[in-house]
């Protein structure tokens, strides 16, 4: 970092901290005006999109699960969902609810890791959840045993936590019996006991006052807080099929990233995950999720990104509870899969990974052979909006020392829970005042 | 030997960087009544694998610079750990972190003794290169050795 007359001054992060992935910021300031702000994300291209394409319609739940070790699920399901578009089928039933409970099992070791181990240690000025432990270790106790929740559930249909392998297009290969998911269930009802409890103490916690207005998009369902499936839709009118998706988002390059930025044709950058996700959908939570997230101060949408602490807690509690009900509803299917034949076509699928939403496109031959791939995280969709939000907080807080003014805005980045790796296609921060 | 845990670090698809898992197999077979534990060394996981155990081993890829194939123990605590990378990506919390957060939880084993092996190639494919593959069997006696003179 440099220190240059007030007038002028370069901010540089050279590794954010507490991100999933790694990456850099750099901040340019002359005459007390932010000039240029700039996320670069510097892990390497990582050519998914490319080696996917003269690959077997089975192969990506396999093969995009491994873009992330955090949410692999959200792979395997945008990737399963969109194969199965291309090929005319719909999966429904258990195997549509086997699916759900799955991601359940993900959002909950997902936004758990988050909470306790990237976004709360800022809420305390501390710099790790190692730290954290030191000074409130209930919390993190409850988070180990709250994660560890997630991932046996991972276990239990995915076949092991992190890039599970029971995954196939058109449903699983090995699908539980109902005694094995009523065995699960105590363990369920202590998650959702310990999720009600993160709920309280995140909504404890001292907020900055600061609101975002990009516009939100996320994926709605006509009954469930969308996680698996849904329309797209977005807080400035936009209600669209998953397969519209190409003809209202475009990707473009720029040139200090290697993650693909993305904006909405008709206007500007937007953002996904939670505080979209919530504020699109906050009157299908489930009951108990939505009397929690009353209890603590969140009304019917959210603007704010420190409170996506919140709403991560609120969801978490909530996919506590459809996953009960999904465990207490649960009839073994006749098949693990239903069966499917290649045939040409483009399919498009779109999921609610823990980031936001995440869509995939294939197109296959006759013989089911993958002739293009275009797969787009929520980190590479939420870029600018990130930047956006960085240039205002530096704006707003060019008085602090640049120290000071370093820490805040690694913490305006954190508010979003970058996946970096999902999005290579991540931070050190450089502040430049001249 | 329940109060006992072996741990096998790393990725299997990343040449030596495998020799954690192919030794706690090997160990699994010699001494089947030890848990043994495969893991990609995520911290909270290792935190859990070996929360309320006596003795815990884990087996990684050490890289230290001696020539590849040289044999490491280290005993947590006594020897010296690099820090833990702190406030660094998530993607970067392995053992050393979770070493940090066991400490800071009481979750920690009695005795942690790290055993590893100098790599000698990371690259991508599956399989051990020629100096990790002919230490491997000494690696795993010692591991055997000491676990059983631990429950002797």
């Amino acid at each position: 970092m440099t220190h240059e007359p007030k007038s002028s001054r370069t901010l540089a992060t050279e590794a954010l901290a507490r991100v999933e992935g790694e990456g850099a910021m750099r901040v340019q300031i002359h005459d007390g005006r932010v000039q240029e702000i700039q996320l670069n994300i510097y892990e390497p291209p990582r050519f998914f999109e490319g080696f996917l394409r003269g690959r077997h319609y089975q192969e990506p739940p396999d093969i995009t699960a491994r873009i992330c070790g955090i949410c692999p699920v959200a792979y395997q399901m945008s990737a399963c969902r969109a194969i199965e578009d291309a090929l005319s089928v719909q999966v429904d039933g258990p195997l549509r609810e086997l699916r759900r409970l799955l991601y359940c099992g993900e959002w909950i070791q997902s936004h758990t890791l988050h909470i306790h181990f990237l976004h709360l240690p800022d809420f305390f000025g501390l710099d790790s959840a190692v730290e954290l432990a030191a000074t409130n270790r209930p919390a993190v106790e409850r988070a180990l045993e709250l994660k560890k929740i997630g991932n046996e559930l991972l276990e239990l249909i995915g076949g092991r936590a992190i890039h599970p392998i029971n995954v196939k297009v058109g449903g699983f290969y090995r699908v539980p019996s109902r005694r094995e998911l009523l065995a699960f269930r105590p363990k369920l009802e202590q998650a959702r006991e310990m999720a009600a409890e993160v709920v309280l103490l995140v909504a404890g916690l001292d907020f900055p006052d600061l609101e975002v207005s990009h516009e939100f998009v996320a994926l709605r369902h006509p009954e469930e807080y969308a996680i698996l499936d849904g329309g797209i839709v977005s807080d400035a009118g936009l209600a669209i099929a998953e397969a519209e998706f190409p003809d209202h988002f475009e990707e473009l390059q720029v040139e200090h990233s290697t993650a693909l930025h993305a904006r909405i044709r008709e206007r500007a950058n937007y953002l996904v995950g939670p505080l979209a996700r919530y504020s699109l959908n906050s009157d299908r939570l489930h009951p108990e999720a939505a009397a929690a997230a009353r209890a603590a101060g969140l009304g019917p949408t959210c603007r704010s990104p420190f409170r996506s602490i919140v709403v991560r807690a609120v969801e978490t509690l909530d996919v506590c509870e459809v996953a009960l009900e999904i465990v207490d509803a649960y009839e073994a299917p006749d098949a693990p899969a239903i069966t499917v034949e290649p045939r040409a076509g483009t399919g498009h699928g779109a999921t609610e990974a823990p980031r936001g939403l995440l869509y995939h496109r294939y197109s296959l031959d006759h013989d089911g052979i993958i002739a293009d791939a275009v797969i787009t995280p929520p980190t590479s969709q939420n870029q600018a909006s990130i930047e956006d939000d960085l240039a205002r907080f530096v704006s707003l807080n060019l008085d602090l020392s640049d120290d000071e003014l370093r820490r805040g805005a690694e913490v305006a980045i954190r508010n979003h829970d970058p996946c970096i790796s999902c999005a290579t296609h991540f931070l050190d921060l450089t502040v430049d005042r001249s | 030997m329940s109060d006992v845990v072996v741990i096998g670090l790393g990725n299997p698809f990343r040449r030596d960087d495998g020799l954690g898992h192919a030794a706690a197999a090997a160990v699994a077979d010699r001494l089947p009544a030890t848990t043994v534990v495969l893991l990609d060394g995520e911290a909270t996981r290792l935190v859990d694998a070996w929360a309320g155990k006596r003795l815990a081993v884990v087996i990684d890829a050490v890289s230290t610079g001696d020539p590849p194939g040289t044999l490491h123990r280290i005993e947590v605590g006594v020897d010296t750990l690099p820090d833990p990378p702190a406030g660094r990506s998530t993607h970067g919390a392995g053992l050393a972190t979770a070493v940090a957060l066991g400490r800071a939880l009481g979750r920690n084993p009695e005795l942690l003794v790290v055993y590893g092996v100098e790599p000698g190639d990371f690259s991508d494919g599956r399989g051990l290169g020629p100096s990790v593959r002919n230490a491997l069997a000494q690696l795993v006696e010692r591991i055997v050795t000491e676990v059983q003179a631990s429950c002797a």
